[in-house]
């Protein structure tokens, strides 16, 4: 899901420049993300967010671009991730950095806001190690695209086998802002190299 | 009981509760949510209390609720809740109108809703779904909450309706319906009486809510819950093992049952020789 700037409403003097700008920004863009399954949010999104602004009066979509979680000293910026052509969800390629699902809603808005890390690389942690025995309660904060800060409590942690994967728990409807984290845990298939099972965490808003 | 067959009792609790305890993912837990709705056409506005048996500090009032009103959701821990209306206003040690008991489960949604006339005014518990309808469908159901129109049909326009005879002061349950944007059109023995544009999204739950609108039928559109756009396939792929030798936390918790086990039995051992002694 890229942050293409929408078509301009109103076609206006600076319409043509704005629409080669817009163009040549949006191939940098492309480029980014053929670059890497997670754009590094500080380029990309600061020279498309400018764009957007200038030239096109459609908002842009908002995204989560930073992930604060202090019980696990927790402070990272958060890139995007996707399906892949079998639709499975990709995870970001550096384990020292987590993805959120552009598929999904951004934080604070309705519905299962979902971000993912590596519990750890092959040499070491990844970000979201210690994530299966995160405290309820534990408080969890998402930086939007748009500025607003989005604070959630966990209020449950599971794991579940792979091949069990609870899909409509984690991606189903749900009536308010959600928070799903997802790393991997329990046993680690040293053939295969893949722990077979999938930690998750639920988080809410913090209480009105 | 021996010595040592009071160790070999203790020993067999604490196997059965090692062998017993559920896997993490086995029971759901999180949130329960609730809402609140006043759907009595003569009933003038009302406190909402929601009251939590479990822990007092759960506890909330939603006041002046008029009719028609739905409230936001709002998560609450799982667990019992009384819900009581009393008229806007009043002390809250009156005694309430109408009063129920919801028991909130986690992971579940649940719309308390005033319904009826105001001479025989019940509070219903709704189930709201929570799962993912089928794909190219979203689930909707219909709740008549309009007494001038006390029995409805509901439907996409020109087709056959997808909820027939729904009653003034109940709901339907869920229907799987066609995503996309078209007409959804009301009828009351055979007569059209409201028609609402409606857009329905992927993954997402709604409630079609008939309310008295200065005489007239009116149909809404909530939105009651909602998914992921996109729906991936399966499992994460998030860890490459280089933490797998010190193993998880919780592998560790295992690791140290299993010796408190052995200790226990190599106890239970050495008291049963000593018994045969």
């Amino acid at each position: 899901m890229l942050w293409w700037p929408g078509p301009p409403r109103r076609r206006r003097a600076g319409a043509t420049v704005g629409l080669a700008v817009a163009a040549v920004v949006g191939l940098a863009g492309l480029t980014l993300l053929l670059l890497s399954t997670v754009r590094p949010p500080a380029a990309g999104v600061a020279a498309l967010g400018t764009v957007s602004v200038a030239e096109v009066p459609e908002p842009a979509p908002v995204a989560a671009t930073a992930l604060r979680i202090p019980d696990l000293g927790v402070d990272v910026q958060l890139g995007e991730i996707d399906v892949d052509a079998a639709g499975v969800l990709v995870p970001p390629a550096d384990p020292a950095v987590a993805g959120w699902f552009a598929g999904s809603p951004a934080p604070g808005d309705p519905g299962p806001s979902v971000i993912v890390g590596h519990v750890d690389s092959r040499a070491g942690p990844g970000v979201f190690f210690g994530l299966a025995d995160i405290d309820l309660g534990a408080p969890v904060e998402v930086r939007r695209s748009d500025g607003r800060v989005a604070t959630f409590r966990v209020v449950d942690v599971y794991d579940v086998p792979k091949d069990e994967f609870p899909t409509g728990r984690v991606y189903g409807p749900v009536p308010g802002p959600e928070l799903r984290l997802i790393t991997c845990g329990g046993e680690f298939d040293a053939d295969a190299r893949r722990y077979l099972r999938n930690v998750v965490v639920t988080a809410v808003p913090v209480s009105p | 009981m021996t010595g040592a067959r009071r160790v070999y009792a203790v020993l067999l609790t604490l196997a059965a509760l090692v062998l017993s305890a559920p896997p993490a993912g086995a029971a759901p837990g999180g949130a329960a949510y609730l809402r609140l709705a006043h759907l009595s056409p003569d009933t003038p506005a009302a406190d909402v209390y929601v009251a939590s048996v479990g822990d007092p500090a759960q506890s909330f009032v939603l006041p002046g609720v008029g009719y028609g009103a739905v409230s936001p959701y709002r998560p609450v821990p799982p667990g019992a809740y009384v819900v009581s209306m009393r008229a806007a206003g009043a002390a809250e040690s009156s005694p309430p109108v109408v009063s129920t008991t919801v028991d909130a489960a986690a992971g579940n949604a649940y719309t308390v809703a005033g319904t009826g006339l105001s001479a025989e005014l019940g509070l219903s518990v709704l189930d709201d779904r929570l799962d993912m309808p089928a794909a190219g469908r979203a689930s909707v159901r219909v709740i008549n909450a309009a007494v001038s129109a006390p029995v409805v049909d509901c439907g996409r326009a020109g087709q056959e309706p997808w909820a027939r005879d729904v009653a003034f002061g109940t709901s339907t349950g869920y229907a799987d319906v066609p995503l996309g944007t078209w007409d959804l059109e009301v009828t009351a023995a055979g007569r059209t009486v409201a028609t609402l544009p409606v857009t329905l999204d992927t993954n997402s739950v709604y409630s079609v809510l008939l309310v008295d609108r200065g005489g007239a039928v009116a149909a809404e559109l909530h939105r009651d819950s909602s998914g992921t756009a996109e729906v991936p396939r399966g499992g994460v792929e998030t860890g490459l093992g280089g933490t797998a030798g010190v193993g998880p936390p919780h592998l560790a918790g295992f690791v140290a049952a299993l010796s408190v086990l052995g200790v226990l039995v190599a106890v239970a051992v050495r008291a049963d020789s000593r018994a045969r002694r």
